[in-house]
């Protein structure tokens, strides 16, 4: 129940002095007499136990405060608000992203509600309640706990993990576990738009607890550096969300050293952006910015990249078959078709597929060969051997049948045969030569291809220091040499993070920021990045939708109790007018 | 002391009364009272005929020569009374000027007595010791008054009536006794049945006084019973006060008609009349004294 004008409290003033004046009253005389006898006999009708005496010898009084105070009560105007869980089943939405560490005076959004579901739990304790956080893949803390110590351990482990929020999936997610029995469902984010709720959900209230909170934000919308001749060139974009201008410093430093390259001072004005570019800068492999400002929310105020960027594109040859283009797509690379021109040109920064062999003789990255254009293929037959090369740690190719194969390079190394013929061969500098067209086997049937292609390409990129780039909570597979050890994270301070047991397990950690990959003797490092959506505060008030029983989907109902309460009051004050009658004035 | 609770003046004022006593149960000794019996008193009683074996000394010669018939001439005989009188000593007796006035009324009943000759005796008693006096003669007139003057206040804690018959000696021709009336109707039912075994003429006094009569509290009160401590918490309204005085009545009536069953005659005795008007009207009305 909540109170509509507390401001009526001021009324409590008059019980309060009806109080005080039964204080002054009289009190009892005490006088010795000769015997109580004939007194005692006119008090036995009246007189039954202790605690009635006294409410009758008071009852004016309390009948007074009773009436006063029900009075008061009725003036502060209360009403229960209208909602309620059928089945009682209530769901808890937490985000948990970036943008929810924002908050002033260091209680963070996050913080507060947590504050505000324990709050909830508390009052709910007995009931099912699931907990729900979001992300790319929604997940369940708690699942129909109703052990309230349980729930509440498990909020007060809740931590932020900088992922974007994917709101829509968690909703899905929360319908899906609430279609059976309807629940009552909370979220706690930082905003969350009414349009989430365009179709209507039966059995289900949602109450969404928005920021509230007007902040200041001041972010690093953007940062890039490039490699040039001169030294590494950086620009710094930085966003003023806020209403008036802001000053600051920006640094920039390698994380790797932590020495800092840049010490500026900057300012921008409200609502506006700034670019800032540096040039000159020594060289390095990872480069961290930061703005020193005095905002509400701090993690978007560093940002790091590194400067090896990842291999996102691959070109393939026209001549080609189709479906080694769709393997491309199909691992998640940026295909384009490109002419012999085309090829060597873009042969620095993306993977190269083709059955040109004047490539592995141009250029300084490895290409992958399907096929020879300078020679014709002879049949083959006999049974598909791989050898223990990383390349096939995912795709076994042992079924594969080949009907012709060109003949190999004489200086390669051979990592598949057919028969005793090398099959797949690889050069020094790593090119990846595949001795057959793809119309002479049946590969492209069997899923052992695109992992193939994966493999390939995975190893043309690792040629590179670094692992790319992630977004928070990011699953995404990277090739790993399968040693027994795993892929192990770690800082750049050395601290331990954690262990995959095999590349294709690889999870970004959740704090923005740059690590390093230990693979065996291997170290790569990758940088997490906060994605663009949560470098910006939205301001989100807190609303309910829907009710659990079918209701009309009325918004924060309001039922007034106070009339209710005039019956009893009126009851209250013939109650008091009849004692009064009886009894007569005291004194 | 003395002269404060019993000034001379009062004393004075009782006169020649004397305690009347239809009671045939007199004393053994000689005194002044009139026996029904014939005895060796100067007044004539009557004439009989003389029947062998009669003191020849008491033929009335004069008759035998009118009549020729030998007749005894009877006189009256005059004999003594014992008189006792018992005074209630529980604490409601110290309440109002009761104790006060209940003591006047002891002694002055006690003069009257020793002025007439008579054994009288005296008996009260607190927590620690028992008081009993006796003595006959008017000259110990002023020693009773000093003796009842000494007991300051009344401290017994104990009922009176379940005392009362321990205190009272074996003969006595006539019982007052001097008391409140505080007590259980079914108690002095009690006491009331055993007394007339003890002695055959027994007067009440019921002491009251003012504030007990017409109660002028007001507002809430808080009673506290003089005697068992319990506390009684009353608001004072005119219907509390009729309710009061209703049982009080009541509880007075019930005790005239237990007294009246067991031949017992009640005095009410109210402290405001004092103890004169008590003694010589309301006594000489109901025939205590003459």
């Amino acid at each position: 129940m909540r109170l509509d004008s507390i401001v009526n409290l001021w009324t409590a003033i008059f019980p309060l002095v009806v109080l005080l004046y039964y204080f002054f009253r009289k009190k009892y005389e005490v006088t010795t007499i000769s015997s109580t006898l004939f007194w005692q006999q006119s008090m036995r009708e009246t007189k039954v136990s202790p605690y009635l005496k006294n409410l009758q010898r008071n009852a004016l009084f309390y009948l007074q405060m009773a009436a006063l105070l029900l009075l008061v009560f009725i003036l502060l105007g209360p009403f229960l608000p209208k909602e309620q869980a059928v089945g009682g089943h209530t769901i808890l939405i937490v985000d948990t992203s970036a943008s929810m560490l924002a908050g002033k005076e260091q209680l963070t959004l996050f913080a507060r509600q947590q504050a505000a579901m324990k709050e909830l739990v508390v009052g709910r304790s007995g009931e099912p309640i699931t907990i729900v956080t979001t992300g790319k893949e929604p997940a369940i803390v708690v699942r129909e706990q109703t052990d309230g110590e349980a729930v509440l351990a498990a909020i007060d482990k809740l931590a932020v993990s900088y992922e974007h929020e994917h709101m829509e999936r968690a909703l899905e997610f929360a319908r899906s576990i609430a279609s059976v029995g309807g629940a009552d469902i909370h979220i706690y984010t930082d905003s969350l738009d009414r349009a989430a709720f365009a179709e209507e959900d039966s059995n289900i209230a949602w109450t969404i607890h928005g920021s509230g909170d007007a902040l200041v934000n001041v972010a690093i919308n953007k940062f890039g550096a490039v490699k040039t001749p001169q030294g590494t060139e950086a620009i710094v974009k930085i966003t003023n969300a806020s209403d008036i201008d802001q000053t600051g410093d920006v640094q920039l430093m390698d994380p790797i050293t932590g020495k800092v390259l840049v010490d500026d001072k900057f300012t921008v004005e409200a609502g506006k952006d700034a670019l800032l570019s540096f040039k000159e800068l020594p060289v390095s492999q990872a480069l961290q910015a930061e703005i020193i400002v005095d905002d509400d929310y701090r993690p978007d105020n560093t940002a790091a990249i590194l400067l090896d960027s990842e291999v996102s594109e691959a070109v393939v040859d026209g001549q080609l078959h189709e479906l080694v283009k769709r393997a491309f797509e199909a691992v998640g690379l940026a295909v384009t078709t490109g002419s012999a021109n085309e090829l060597l040109s873009a042969q620095d920064s993306s993977i190269v597929v083709t059955n040109d062999v004047s490539l592995l003789k141009k250029g300084d990255k490895p290409v992958i060969i399907i096929g020879r254009n300078d020679k014709s293929p002879e049949p083959v037959s006999g049974v598909l051997k791989s050898s223990a090369d990383p390349l096939f740690t995912i795709a076994d190719i042992s079924d594969v049948y080949v009907s012709a194969l060109y003949p190999p390079f004489t200086s390669y190394t051979t990592i598949a045969t057919v028969g005793d013929q090398p099959f797949i061969q690889q050069s020094k500098r790593g090119d990846i030569v595949v001795l057959a067209d793809i119309e002479l086997t049946d590969w492209p049937l069997h899923p052992s291809f695109p992992l193939f292609v994966w493999s390939a390409a995975e190893q043309l990129r690792s040629d590179t220091d670094t692992l790319g780039l992630f977004v928070p909570n990011e699953r995404k597979a990277v090739l790993a040499s399968g040693r027994a050890d795993g892929l192990e994270v770690f800082t750049l301070n050395d601290e331990y993070v954690t262990t995959f047991v095999d590349g294709s397990s690889f999870i970004a950690p959740t704090r923005p920021g740059i690590y390093k990959a230990r693979d065996g003797d291997t170290e790569k490092l990758f940088a997490v990045q906060l994605e663009q959506s949560e470098k910006e505060l939205v301001i989100g008030s807190s609303y309910s939708i829907g009710q659990t029983a079918g209701g009309t989907g009325a918004e924060e109902g309001k039922n007034r109790i106070g009339w209710l309460l005039l019956v009893p009051l009126l009851l209250l004050l013939l109650i008091e007018w009849e004692v009064q009658r009886r009894r007569g004035y005291p004194n | 002391m003395s002269s404060e609770l019993f000034p001379d003046r009062l004393a004075k004022r009782l006169g020649a009364l004397s305690i009347v006593s239809r009671s045939g149960r007199l004393g053994h000794h000689k005194g002044t009272h009139r026996s029904r019996k014939t005895g060796s008193s100067l007044d004539f009683s009557d004439f009989r005929e003389y029947h062998p074996g009669d003191d020849l000394r008491h033929i009335d010669w004069n008759v035998y020569a009118r009549t020729d018939k030998p007749f005894i001439k009877q006189f009256l005989d005059e004999q003594e009374m014992r008189i006792h009188i018992l005074l209630d000593s529980t604490k409601s007796m110290g309440m109002d000027g009761k104790w006060d006035y209940a003591r006047q009324l002891a002694i002055a009943l006690g003069h009257i007595g020793l002025k007439s000759g008579d054994t009288t005796s005296f008996s009260t008693w607190s927590n620690e010791q028992d008081y009993f006096y006796r003595r006959k003669g008017s000259v110990h007139r002023a020693s009773i008054t000093k003796f009842i003057s000494s007991i300051d206040t009344p401290s017994s804690t104990d009922s009176f009536t379940d005392r009362a018959l321990r205190h009272i000696p074996k003969v006595v021709t006539v019982l007052f006794i001097i008391t409140d009336g505080l007590e259980e109707t079914a108690k002095w039912e009690h006491l009331f049945r055993r007394l007339p075994g003890i002695c055959g003429d027994i007067r009440l006094l019921t002491v009251h006084s003012k504030p007990e009569e017409t109660p002028e509290y007001e507002g809430d009160v808080r009673f506290i019973d003089s005697e068992s401590g319990a506390g009684v918490e009353v608001t004072v309204t005119r219907r509390a006060v009729q309710d009061y005085l209703a049982n009080k009545s009541a509880h007075e009536a019930q005790m005239t008609a237990l007294a009246g069953k067991f031949g017992i005659h009640l005095i009410r005795a109210a402290v405001a009349d004092g103890v004169m008007e008590t003694v010589t009207k309301k006594m000489r009305h109901a025939g205590w004294l003459r």
